[in-house]
């Protein structure tokens, strides 16, 4: 499953030295990311990734191992970012 | 020379309400008010009566009146309705709570438009030429710490609204009175026994309301735009410890947006003017009980470096 940012819509992401913000255009919404979150977002959108690829860059990102626990969590944090129309998958 | 609402006299006022109204400027904005009702004229001689008097002007921002709907409402359990450009948009309220109603639709026609300002539900202060800005939900204690600030000489931009400039994100004041209700009414009477106040309105969905008179600098200086300094988010504490705590920015982005009539609205342009307010205020909690140490530690945080 490939992961990707659909593009008719911004993201930006802000940060003031602590945590993240992310503002969604097309919802107006504003998130706080988690830290697993920011480097999935940041990825993506530099282009799609496969959803294995893209838990594994997170994990390289942040030196974490990725065991099952890890990949429990990333889905979760994926389906947040599903739900809220900041992910696509196809 | 222009005149102030407080050299007119009452009556002359009251009938200038009764017919072609009364324009009252207050910051950026120009309302025209209409009322019959001797207490609204009471109301607005007392506690706007530090601002100029117009009788006419070419243009007006917020066409009010406050009225009886019918000729038997004004003896049978007598209600007022608050027209707004001809329409009512809320259900009437007994005459006794007059004066409060006014204040609460005066409110409600910058909550609901001029969306040219990103619009917190804030109190806004200024010392040193710099703004205080006190987002804040109902019942956390803002506007009586607002109160006590104003009475200790900080210059009030507004209890309600903290208007942010799209442009410079400058605080725009609209210096009005400040709403108290209940057990703060008693406590800012205790505070300062100088402090003026308008109509009590009793029984209302709030409570016991009253408002406050702004003090002569703050009106005389209604024009004049802050530049951010602090944000800070109180809470009243019943018997709580005076504390001040350092907020990091990206949480108090959140709850300044919650408080936000019309960040959604404004989309990118009110992330970006968010994010540079944030960016050039110092963000804190601040928890408290006594207004002798709130006061204190405001005066210092005054004095910080932004």
């Amino acid at each position: 499953m490939f992961l990707y940012i659909p593009n008719d819509f911004e993201l930006i992401l802000k940060s003031f030295g602590n945590e993240t913000l992310l503002f969604h255009s097309a919802s107006g919404d504003t998130l706080l990311l988690g830290p697993t979150a920011i480097p999935l977002v940041t990825r993506l959108k530099n282009g799609p990734l496969e959803q294995q690829a893209l838990f594994e860059y997170v994990a390289d990102e942040l030196n974490y191992e990725v065991d099952e626990d890890f990949l429990n969590h990333m889905e979760e944090v994926l389906s947040g970012l599903m739900i809220r129309d900041i992910v696509a998958a196809q | 020379m222009t005149s102030r609402i407080s050299d007119l006299d009452l009556d002359y006022l009251h009938s200038i309400l009764q017919s072609s109204g009364l324009y009252l400027k207050t910051g950026p904005f120009t309302y025209r008010i209409r009322s019959s009702v001797r207490s609204v004229a009471e109301g607005l001689h007392l506690l706007y009566g530090r601002n100029q008097f117009f009788q006419e002007m070419e243009f007006v921002d917020f066409d009010i009146r406050l009225d009886s709907p019918s000729s038997l409402r004004r003896h049978f359990r007598p209600k007022l309705d608050f027209y707004f450009d001809h329409q009512t948009p809320f259900k009437p309220l007994p005459l006794t709570q007059a004066f409060a109603f006014l204040e609460w639709g005066m409110n409600w026609c910058i909550s609901v438009h001029m969306n040219q300002y990103l619009k917190l539900h804030a109190a806004v202060l200024e010392r040193n030429g710099r703004a205080l800005v006190m987002p804040a939900a109902p019942g956390s204690g803002k506007s009586t710490l607002c109160a006590a600030l104003m009475l200790r000489g900080w210059r009030l931009l507004s209890d309600e609204h903290a208007l942010v400039s799209l442009e410079d994100m400058s605080l725009i004041p609209v210096c009005r009175p400040i709403s108290l209700k209940n057990r703060s009414i008693k406590v800012i009477k205790q505070f300062d026994s100088s402090a003026v106040f308008g109509p009590i309105c009793e029984d209302t969905h709030k409570g016991t309301v009253v408002h406050m008179k702004p003090d002569a600098q703050s009106v005389a200086l209604d024009h004049q735009p802050v530049k951010p300094g602090w944000m800070v988010f109180p809470k009243y504490v019943p018997e709580g410890d005076t504390r001040l705590t350092e907020r990091i920015k990206e949480t108090a982005f959140l709850k300044a947006g919650d408080q936000s009539f019309n960040y959604s609205l404004l989309g990118r342009r009110g992330f970006d003017v968010m994010s540079n307010l944030i960016e050039a205020s110092d963000c804190y909690n601040f928890s408290y009980s006594n207004l002798d140490e709130a006061i204190e530690t405001f005066e210092k945080l005054s004095t910080t470096a932004v």
